[in-house]
Order: C-alpha cells, then structure tokens, then sequence
C-alpha cells in the first residue's frame, strides 16, 4: 500500500517540486498525493481550499477503495492536455483507454465500492467509468440474473409478475 | 449469493447505472423488483433514463362519435401517461396533432380573435412530457395555401444531434394538383421561416395521409407516384428514389382498398419501406441500408392472412392500418379486425402478437409518441 507517514508538505517527483497533500481514509491509511491528482476529486479540492492540519478525513472511504481510486487520479491527472488531433494526442487517449480498461477488471463488490467512493469523492471521470462498467455487465442479463448479480430478492407478487410478462409481450421480451 | 457492496448503493446510484443502459435493457431492469421499476418509472429520474415508444395519440370514431384520446402501448390498465387535450395549452379552442418527432409534437391549433369573425390557425410544438409549448410565428400564408388548402406540416427534431427543431410546411404548386412547389421550413435556432424551391420532379405530389420519417437531418415522405423523396433541414439537399421495382402493381392498385397504401419507417437505423403490392396476399418489408448503392433490400415477407388471423374474418382481411415501425424492437405496429385490435409483428422472430383491443370504428389518425423529458 502506498500509505506515506509525511504530513502535508512539498516534496520531489518527477524532478520537480510539487505540492502533495495527505489523504486520510476510514481504516486510517495515510496517502500521500500529488494536489493536481487529488483535486480531481471536487470534495477534496473543497476540503483543500479550506485547509486544516494533519491530513485530509475521508472517512466514507477504506484503504483498498481509496488506493485505487488515487491511481485513476495519478493517471488522469498525470496526463497533460495535448494539442488535439496530434499523433501524441492519440498515443495519450488510447494509453488512458487501455488503463481504465484494466482498473476495471476487478469484482461487483469492488466496483460497487468504486461508485460510491467515487460520487462521494465527486470524481465525474472514474463515476462515469464504473457505472458503464457496471451498466455493461447488466445489459444483455435477463432479470433473474441481475436479481442474482446484486442479491435482490424478487417479491412481485404473481398478479404483478403476469401482469409485467403481459407489459414486456407487448414491447419488450 | 446477496452482495454487500451492490445492496449497500444508494437510489441515487442505481439510477446513475440504470442510465448508462440501451433503452431495450432498461425495460427488461423494470422486471428486477418493485423497487426497481419505481425508480425507473419516478418523475424525478424520467429525464436521466432513455425513454421508449409511449403509446399512441388517437385520433378516431367510436360509434359514430369522434374520439381523441392518448392510448398507452404496454400499460393498457393504468390511466394514461398523458391527457390531450392539452389542459396545458390555453387559450386554444381546437388542437388537433399534426406530427410527433422524438418526444415532441407539432400541433395546428385555432383561436378566434375579437378583431376577426374567423378562426386563426396556428402551428404550435409542445413538449407534453414537459408541459411546455413554443407558439410558431406564421409562414407566408399562414397555415393555408391560396386556395384554402392546409398546407402538409411535419415536425423534424433529434435532441442527440441538436437542441432545435425544425418544422416543414410544404407549399402547392398554383397550378393545383396538390404537387410539391417548394417548403417553407421553421428553424427554431433563428425563429424565423425560409423558403426553398422544391428539387424535386415537377409532379411531386406527397401522399399527405402517411406517416413521413425523421432522421440524419432528412424529412422523408412517401409519394403517391411510388417515390420516397426527402428534404433537409435546410432545405438545400432534395433527394427521391423509386421505391422497390415489383413491390407495386399500377394496373391493380386500388386506392380506396387500403387505408395506406404503402408505408415508411425505420429499421435498424435505416429507411424501411413496407408495402403490400408485392402480391395480393404478402406484406413486404425493404430496407435502403446505402443511399448511394441506390438498392432497396429485401428483409422479409408474411402473409396478409398470418397478420390478421383469428383477428379479423376473411372479408376484413384487407382491413387493417400500419401505424409504425418500433424505435426499439423490430417490430411494426398495426390495427385490424372490426373492433380495432392492436397488433404487432415481431420481424426478426417472424412472430405476430396482440397488444390490446381499441374497441373503436375507425381509426383516422394514429401518431406514434416516445416521450422526451428534456429540456
């Protein structure tokens, strides 16, 4: 885990100087990130603005959620905006493609934590990721299997259940 | 088997999923649990989701009477999604419903003004979802041509390609016959209409009771001559095409026999052209996948007696109206037999449903609705 005991503070990467701030989630990880990857978190940039000491409480957010969602962070934010229609341009959005893609390949459950953590955090970016993630793996399922993918019980009663069979004949198998 | 993690989503979330869903996937979720299909069916999430084929505004006669009224496609026991005539609309003694384009309605109404014995008509486009409603500015002639003919008005509005709509008011030659002279087309962008001269043959003559089609920014229209043709937004770009060689018969073709003739739509994103003139006794479906390869395809073929078998006796067999072409499964809607039976046929499975008896007369108009909860 990329927990850091460093307070808030400047530090070097990548050869430059760069101002980090500490994030701190409900199991009381520490991480320390880069502030123009942790802004793209809006409750973090808010949380910056106000200031305070000590490091950042995410306290809706455990450790193994929160370390992937500052790799979508570094990732995302690492990207500088090239001119469009650039062959680098390119390069860079396929490179961010392929990434997500992977970030991606991991359980409901975690996928599951990922949404809320990331409409907690307000990451537009990684929200919309998870939920067509997740809208993917929904959309060809009947209904029984999506009632067996999240654990919900089906309690039409009979008279709602033939009379929805009756609706869905009329447009919809 | 129950998941912590995906129980533990709030509403709200579901929603953000539900959203990301194909229309067709999002009907099937209604089906989960009741929780589930009151989240997709709350007012307050409605303009989030994708939003499929409604129902039906009616327009028609029932025992000799007239009768407007929104019929509701698969919720045949709830009370109807929308009431027309449109309560939110004042001011406006008579409403009647021109076209429908993608949740949006065009609609010629009439108001009598003090300064004036005579009704005034005008065209009105009214988002009933919404309750909203934008009063046109008249054209030239103001709904009418010189000889007192309405002129044909259609609606053309994509809310994924623009915000704006257009509406299409085609304009007689002076010479009369009802051919096409040119289109005075309504930009809402500008608020403003603008006149184009029609490209297309002299003698177009548009066949003004059947449905036209909407899309990649071309109005299409069938014509009485066997011709689809098509304008553009703009109304720059004028394009015609003959329909399917042999899917017609001139010297049998009997215009009182069927209440329309031949009929277009959409099928898998392309132009669909059905019609029955192929044979007596077969529909048959075409589809234009290449505007350029200039080929109608043949896509499938069924008999006139399986549509309206058990529905309809042998003498009524004729007897039946095309209403559309689904937007979200490939079906085509229809109504047959004496008491109006609306009926569907599914043209990938090659299988033929009821949906539900409308128990009218007569049918005079039926105008397809998806609503668009928009802005």
């Amino acid at each position: 885990m990329a927990a850091a005991d460093s307070c808030d503070g400047i530090s070097t990467s990548g050869g430059g100087w760069e101002k980090t701030v500490t994030l701190v989630s409900s199991d009381d990880a520490r991480f320390e990130v880069r502030e123009a990857a942790a802004s793209l978190s809006q409750t973090v940039r808010r949380m910056i603005r106000a200031g305070g000491d000590g490091g950042i409480p995410l306290p809706k957010v455990d450790a193994r959620t929160l370390s992937t969602v500052l790799e979508y962070c570094n990732k995302h934010a690492a990207v500088p905006a090239p001119a469009p229609e650039s062959s680098s341009a390119e390069a860079a959005a396929v490179d961010l493609e392929w990434f997500d893609k992977e970030l991606m390949h991991v359980d409901l459950a975690t996928l599951c934590s990922l949404i809320r953590a990331a409409d907690y955090l307000e990451v537009a970016g990684l929200l919309d990721l998870t939920c067509k993630t997740v809208a993917d793996m929904i959309k060809s399922k009947t209904a029984e299997e999506i009632r067996q993918m999240f654990g919900i019980q089906n309690d039409f009663t009979p008279e709602e259940e033939e009379q929805l069979s009756r609706e869905n004949a009329g447009v919809f198998e | 088997m129950a998941n912590p993690a995906a129980a533990s989503l709030t509403d709200d979330l579901i929603v953000e999923i539900l959203s990301r869903l194909p229309v067709k996937s999002l009907c099937r979720c209604k089906c989960v649990s009741p929780h589930w299909r009151g989240l997709i069916s709350h007012p307050d999430h409605r303009h989030r989701l994708p939003q499929t084929l409604a129902g039906f505004f009616l327009n028609a006669s029932n025992r000799g009477r007239q009768a407007r009224r929104f019929i509701n496609l698969s919720e045949a026991s709830r009370p109807p999604l929308i009431r027309y005539p449109f309560s939110f609309m004042p001011g406006y003694e008579d409403v009647t419903i021109v076209d429908s384009c993608n949740g949006l309605l065009l609609c010629r109404a009439s108001r009598t003004e003090s300064s004036s014995p005579d009704a005034v008509f005008c065209h009105v486009v009214c988002n009933p979802a919404t309750r909203s409603w934008h009063v046109l500015p008249n054209s030239s002639s103001g709904c009418v041509d010189n000889n007192n003919e309405l002129r044909p008005a259609r609606l053309g509005f994509d809310p994924a390609v623009s915000p704006n709509f257009h509406v299409f008011e085609f304009v007689h030659s002076e010479q009369g016959y009802g051919c096409v002279a040119g289109v005075e087309i309504y930009s809402s962008e500008t608020g403003a209409w603008s006149y184009s001269e029609s490209e297309w043959e002299e003698e177009t003559h548009l066949l003004e009771g059947s449905p036209s089609v909407f899309f990649d920014g071309l109005l299409h229209f069938i014509t009485i001559d066997f011709t689809v043709v098509a304008v553009n937004v703009k109304g720059e770009s004028w394009w015609e095409k003959a329909v399917p060689e042999d899917s017609y018969d001139l010297q049998n073709w009997d215009f009182c026999e069927a209440w329309e003739p031949c009929f277009i739509g959409r099928y898998k994103g392309n132009l669909c052209y059905i019609n029955e003139f192929y044979s007596d006794t077969d529909v048959s479906i075409w589809v234009l996948e290449d505007y350029a390869a200039d080929e109608w395809i043949l896509k499938h073929r069924v008999s006139i007696q399986r549509l309206t078998k058990n529905i309809a006796t042998p003498a009524e067999s004729k007897c039946y109206n095309f209403i559309t072409v689904h937007p979200h499964c490939n079906w085509f809607l229809y109504v047959t037999g004496s008491d109006k039976i609306l009926m569907a046929y599914d043209m990938d499975r090659d299988e033929v449903h009821v949906i539900q008896n409308l128990g009218l007369d007569c049918i005079l108009q039926c105008i397809p609705y998806v609503p668009f909860y928009g802005n």
